[in-house]
């Protein structure tokens, strides 16, 4: 893989976020005038407004909003304020740490998971395991994280006790050191479980498919007539090939991951970026959703860029092409 | 391969060994709580309502805006808890001169704000001259006479610490009425004299400076509001020695943690959930009689912006033209929908029975309410026969048979109404109307919304109807106000207009005889009746419960049957305290901790299975 | 090009054509029937579009109505009984009259949004694949750009700017989610493209769009109907997700606000499980369905996968 394999992409992504950006701008600017809508919140007058309109750009042509305003805010990590006063950065960044918590810990649990079923799946096509995997995977994919969340709040929560059913920690009597730790696990268990199988399907039924296309392959055959041990084949040969598709399953699932995590969040009241953007919705506060909107893209161009230095790693043609 | 399983085994052994360590240490935690004999006394209150702001002229939003205000800080003269009329506050007692144009206000001179300095006339002086003159005070601008005080004649004067002077350019009742606004501390807000109040960032710097029996001490936005109780507070030190507001996202929430006792008061609860706490020991559940009024507004403004006389045009940012139907113009027609609605339908589905059928817009709790005359029967009773006869009459036919009813050059008549998406009793009244509507022939657009997204199209006179609430305060003058033509873009729903109720409105802003103001106040309510250009639909009552088992001393705000909290008071908060054996409990929801290990052990035992199964079979597999 | 006329005895190209494809549909056929999962899946599906349009029949359209309810004096919250097998909600309407309707509302979203989505991913997977070179490079540009936005902020935004309701929805699913099929078909369109017939047409001097319309379309059909089925599955996940937090349409009923309603009355504290668990196993199937339809069809498409 070549250094100019790696820049290619990283200009790709770039370009990919500028349009993001741009997309981002319109998209908002034609929601009306901001300046009415603070205007009456804190009743303004002529001059205030007209000062205002100064102070965000707006008495500008939109192209100069764009550069001269908007990008130079933008490189500076200043998304803007909301009606409120309240700066959007900041409350983006509180949040971020406990959605990296819960969504983090999920994914990587179904990834391990998915693949691990998958593989055992797609090996031994056809047998007791691939069937019931496949139709649990299968319904797990089908069945949205909020409903499978709610499922375990009835059962789990709401009736046996076992679990709280909201929130993120003790919040009238905090908790420090360990006991904190023991909290936030308590809280956690339920959301984390629920992303986890909502996950886990898309994992395994990739996994699977790329396994049975792998084996099918000639050199699998190759490697066995050479007689190589079934698991030296299963695992040197096809694994390591099957599981490029994971990668790029991955990213292209990330859009469902974030969509998963609000679902949860919501339904949990868990205090991270998923619940932020609901309330953002809620209280049609318009400069945060802008702001969630902008993260969220980013999050996938970032996510894409990875995968592809990773597949230029993993996958033999690009690195040794 | 020996030595690799070797390793896994011994990785096992360590699994199920931190497994059990971990069973063990919920209770290491437990003992780590600190002793009763430091532990605070703390009273825990649920709400799904953050406050908006610290800020006293922007927090007018929520409602725990508004409890905030009353737990930090004294008004000129505070709400009577058990009646709701005036008692001393800031002042100790006024006389007023013989044609009610000037007020002497006698200031205690035993009142301290919460960083020790004196609390005097000059900062009621300075409060209520800061209000006057800055930009963003709206919300409390009315309190000081409606507009019409702001007249250079009206001042507020502080000859000494304890003596403030509250002149009017003409007799006015406004100062013996509660006005609803804090007394904020000279030396905190004179710096921001000039500034516009609203708009003010950073005046979140906790704790706050106030002169109420708790003070702000800590804000997390979203999920608690802490308030410290102050020793020095003139009327008497709370048994408390914070409040906490913690703050849920969702109902289900708030009462789980209620019956494990995280929390010790709620309120707002849907009637669902407020009858299935009913019974549950330890818990007391209260329906709260409350002065506040749903109500659906009708978009009465005038379609011609352009008028020069219409208010709208004094109001810089108010743009487009209002959309309002023209029917609504039509006195039928606002009467019909009133026929149309079948309000009692209402509480008892939407409220569970929990309210009071509206008719006028001042609560029935209050001496100034005046009932309809029989003739007025829209206003209580159901009639569709009714409601499309008079749609009929207003000239407003389907001609087309699509159950659309047309205006006279075709064009259906169509309702955009709008509703609180978060608030369940406007939703789901908003529900019934519009089934309601269209049954009477209107095309129903129902648009649950922010509060914030409401405001906008109000301000834009973009909508036909609206379903939000007002809470009634004890003096009428403010909700007399919003019928009148100035309100119009400030507080009115619906900008309506009558010559006679402007009249009346200013005679009894002036009329100091309480009886002779009854009668004005009647004849006002009356025109309100005849004109409908709202409905009330209901007063609701707050369904609040209360750990019982753990505190006494609630008090009903008013008596007999007002709410314990979140209505006109602070009383409750002062007077709380834990009965002998009670207290607070850090107890959690959910069990103990224990059961995040056996799942998690469960789930590690499991896999180590699965792991041990393959590799006893793979070694089937190769040989 | 017009189909040539055959002279008497010899059928024209184009029947040629069709007669093969209806043959290849049959074999494709075949090789579905064999799989239980797809059965399954057709089935389900195909129940749940007869009960949307038998809806009239099956359910009364006032017991939707909460005035109606209110009059009929319904019992609040009830449990499953005979009277009312998946019990009632909060105001009294039977979950199963609500289920019924709301297949309609959920199936028909997620319908329209398909077609709209999977006709601009043909459109542009079918042009970029058969003209390539610069075409091609632009048109992916495009499809990345597209394949990037988060879908749910979207809808966010379009939530806030055109309203709640079912137009924002659609639009947020179609705009989202033509990217990657339209990738998929790119990739069948090019593979189709490059068989020498299509070069013979082009000598020829066939039109572009009579190629694509005769050659390319049909032998991307299976490709485009897998992913039409994929789509249709991700399109009704969507819309339920939305509605649920609250986006959808206020004006009518669908299995999405059936859950919103009863999560925000408490359903889940309150015990009543039946709101919840009857409209969700709903969700479920039909999505489930879709992706069993998907699944088997891919082993049509792709010998590899197929039960040996």
């Amino acid at each position: 893989m070549s250094a100019s394999y790696i820049l290619k992409r990283v200009l790709a992504a770039f370009v990919t976020l500028l349009f993001i950006l741009v997309f981002n701008f319109f998209l908002f600017r034609t929601l009306g005038d901001p300046v009415k809508l603070i205007a009456r919140d804190q009743q303004m007058s002529v001059d205030e407004q007209d000062a205002l309109r100064k102070q965000l750009c707006l008495d500008r042509p939109p192209l100069e909003q764009f550069t001269q305003c908007y990008m130079p805010q933008l490189l500076h990590g200043n998304l803007g304020q909301t009606a409120s006063g309240d700066d959007v950065s900041t409350l983006i960044w509180d949040r971020i740490p406990k959605t990296l918590l819960l969504t983090g810990t999920a994914t990587l649990l179904a990834t391990i998971m998915g693949v691990w079923v998958g593989i055992k799946a797609g090996w031994k096509r056809g047998s007791r395991f691939d069937r019931w995997t496949l139709m649990t995977s299968m319904t797990f994919y089908s069945t949205p994280e909020f409903l499978l969340g709610m499922f375990f709040i009835i059962v789990f929560a709401a009736w046996l006790g076992w679990f709280p059913i909201s929130g993120y920690q003790n919040v009238v009597t905090p908790t420090t050191g360990f006991a904190h730790v023991l909290d936030v696990l308590n809280h956690l268990f339920l959301p984390c479980l629920t992303l986890t199988l909502g996950y886990f399907g898309e994992y395994s039924l990739v996994m699977r498919a790329s396994m049975l296309d792998v084996v099918a392959e000639d050199f699998t055959t190759a490697s066995r007539a050479k007689g190589i041990r079934e698991s030296e084949v299963r695992n040197r040969h096809v694994v390591p090939n099957a599981m490029l598709p994971i990668i790029t399953a991955s990213v292209l699932y990330f859009g469902f991951i974030i969509a998963g995590a609000v679902g949860v969040e919501y339904v949990f009241s868990y205090p991270g970026l998923g619940l932020l953007t609901v309330d953002a919705l809620d209280s049609t506060n318009l400069a945060l959703l802008e702001g969630l909107f902008l993260f969220f893209s980013a999050a996938i161009i970032v996510a894409n860029l990875v995968a592809d230095v990773l597949m230029g790693y993993v996958d033999p043609r690009i690195r040794y092409g | 391969m020996k030595l690799r399983s070797k390793i896994q085994a011994t990785a096992l052994v360590a699994f199920v060994i931190a497994s059990f360590a971990s069973f063990a240490t919920p209770s290491l935690a437990q003992d780590a709580s600190p002793s009763p004999a430091t532990k605070k006394i703390t009273f825990v209150v649920g709400t799904t309502d953050d406050i908006t702001t610290a800020n006293p002229f922007a927090a007018s939003t929520t409602s725990t805006d508004y409890e905030m205000l009353f737990l930090t800080y004294d008004m000129l003269q505070n709400y009577d808890p058990a009646t709701l009329t005036a008692a001393p506050g800031v002042a100790e007692s006024y006389t007023a001169n013989a044609d009610g144009t000037e007020y002497t206000f006698k200031i205690r001179d035993n009142q301290t704000w919460s960083d020790g300095k004196p609390v005097t006339a000059h900062d009621v002086a300075f409060t209520y001259n800061f209000i006057m003159q800055n930009e963003g005070t709206g919300a409390f601008t009315t309190y000081l006479g409606s507009k019409d005080a702001y007249d250079p004649k009206t001042t507020f004067t502080a000859p000494d610490d304890t003596t403030f002077i509250w002149k009017l350019k003409s007799p006015s009742m406004a100062p013996t009425a509660i006005p609803y606004i804090p007394i904020l501390p000279e030396h905190v807000w004179s710096k921001f004299q000039g500034v516009d109040a609203g708009a003010l960032k950073g005046y979140d710097a906790m704790p706050q400076v106030s002169d109420g029996p708790f003070k702000l001490v800590e804000w997390k936005r979203g999920e608690l509001i802490r308030f410290e109780a102050r020793d020095d507070y003139w009327g008497g030190t709370p048994h408390v020695d914070e409040v906490v507001f913690r703050i849920f996202e969702n109902q289900e929430a708030e009462v789980t943690a209620l019956k494990a006792g995280e929390i010790d008061a709620m309120n707002g609860l849907t009637s669902d959930l407020f009858e299935s706490l009913d019974g549950v020991p330890g818990i007391t559940t209260l329906a709260g009689k409350t002065p506040t009024g749903y109500n659906l507004a009708l978009n009465l403004a005038v379609t011609d912006h352009n008028d020069p006389n219409w208010p709208g045009n004094t109001y810089s940012w108010y743009t487009s033209t209002s959309t309002g139907s023209p029917a609504l113009q039509d006195v039928r027609v606002r009467r019909a929908i009133a026929y149309a609605l079948d309000k009692q339908s209402i509480i008892d589905n939407v409220l569970g029975g929990h309210g009071t059928v509206g008719d006028s817009f001042i609560s029935p709790l209050y001496s100034w309410y005046s009932p309809p005359s029989p003739e007025y029967d829209y206003l209580t009773t159901q009639n569709m026969e009714k409601a499309k006869q008079l749609m009929d009459e207003a000239g407003f036919r389907d001609s087309d048979g699509d159950g659309v009813r047309e205006e006279k050059d075709g064009t259906p008549l169509t309702f955009d109404l709008l509703v609180l998406a978060n608030n369940d009793y406007s939703n789901q009244s908003g529900k019934f109307v519009k089934e309601w509507l269209q049954e009477l022939g209107w095309k129903v657009n129902l648009m649950p919304m922010s509060g914030g997204s409401i405001n906008q199209r109000w301000y834009k006179s973009d909508y036909d109807g609206y379903i939000w609430y007002w809470g009634d305060e004890p003096d009428p003058n403010f909700m007399l106000s919003i019928f009148t033509q100035a309100e119009c873009l400030n507080w009115s729903d619906t900008c309506f207009t009558d010559p006679e109720y402007e009249r009346l409105y200013k005679q009894q802003l002036a009329e100091t005889d309480v009886e002779k103001r009854h009668e004005i106040v009647a004849k006002m309510q009356d025109i309100f009746y005849d004109q409908a250009p709202e409905q009330w639909l209901f007063f609701v009552d707050d369904l609040q419960a209360v750990r019982s088992d753990k505190w006494e001393g609630f008090v009903h705000i008013p008596e007999p049957n007002g709410g314990y909290i979140y209505s006109w008071g602070p009383a409750t908060y002062i007077n709380v305290q834990p009965k002998a054996g009670g207290g607070t409990t850090s107890g959690e929801s959910g069990g103990t901790n224990a059961f995040v290990f056996i799942g998690i052990g469960a789930l590690v035992l499991v896999v180590l299975a699965f792991v041990f199964r393959g590799r006893a079979r793979k070694a089937e597999d190769e040989g | 090009m017009s189909a040539v006329s055959a002279p008497t005895g010899e059928r024209s190209a184009r029947q040629i054509a069709w007669s093969r494809r209806l043959r290849a549909g049959k074999a494709s056929w075949a090789i579905y029937r064999t799989s239980g999962i797809g059965l399954a899946g057709l089935a389900i599906i195909v129940a749940f579009v007869v009960i949307a349009l038998l809806a009239p029949l099956l359910a009364n359209k006032s017991g939707t109505l909460i005035t109606y309810v209110a009059e009929q004096h319904q019992p609040h919250n009830a449990p499953p009984s005979l009277a009312y097998p998946f019990g009632t909600d909060h105001f009294g309407r039977s979950v199963l009259t609500q289920v019924i309707w709301g297949a309609r509302v959920s199936l028909l979203v997620g319908a329209i949004a398909t077609l709209g989505a999977l006709l601009i991913g043909s459109a542009i997977g079918l042009s970029a694949g058969f003209f390539g070179g610069r075409v091609d490079g632009i048109l992916m540009r495009l499809t990345d750009w597209f394949m990037v936005i988060p879908w749910l902020g979207l809808a966010l935004v379009l939530a806030a700017i055109m309203g709640k309701g079912l137009v924002s929805i659609i639009t947020v699913i179609v705009i989202t989610s033509w990217a990657f099929p339209a990738r998929v078909i790119r990739a069948q369109s090019w593979a189709v493209s490059s068989r020498p017939f299509v070069e013979r047409a082009r000598a020829i001097g066939s039109r572009d769009s009579h190629i694509i319309a005769t050659h390319i379309l049909p032998n991307s059909m299976p490709i485009i109907f897998t992913q039409m089925v994929i789509t249709g599955a991700s399109a009704i996940y969507t819309e339920s997700l939305l509605s649920f937090l609250g986006m959808g349409d206020p004006n009518s009923v669908s299995w999405g606000t059936t859950l919103e309603d009863a999560f925000n009355q408490g359903a889940l504290t309150a015990g009543h499980w039946w709101q919840i668990v009857f409209p969700g196993m709903c969700i479920i199937l039909a999505i489930l369905a879709l992706t069993m339809i998907g699944y088997a069809f891919d082993q049509v498409l792709n010998p590899r996968l197929r039960d040996r």
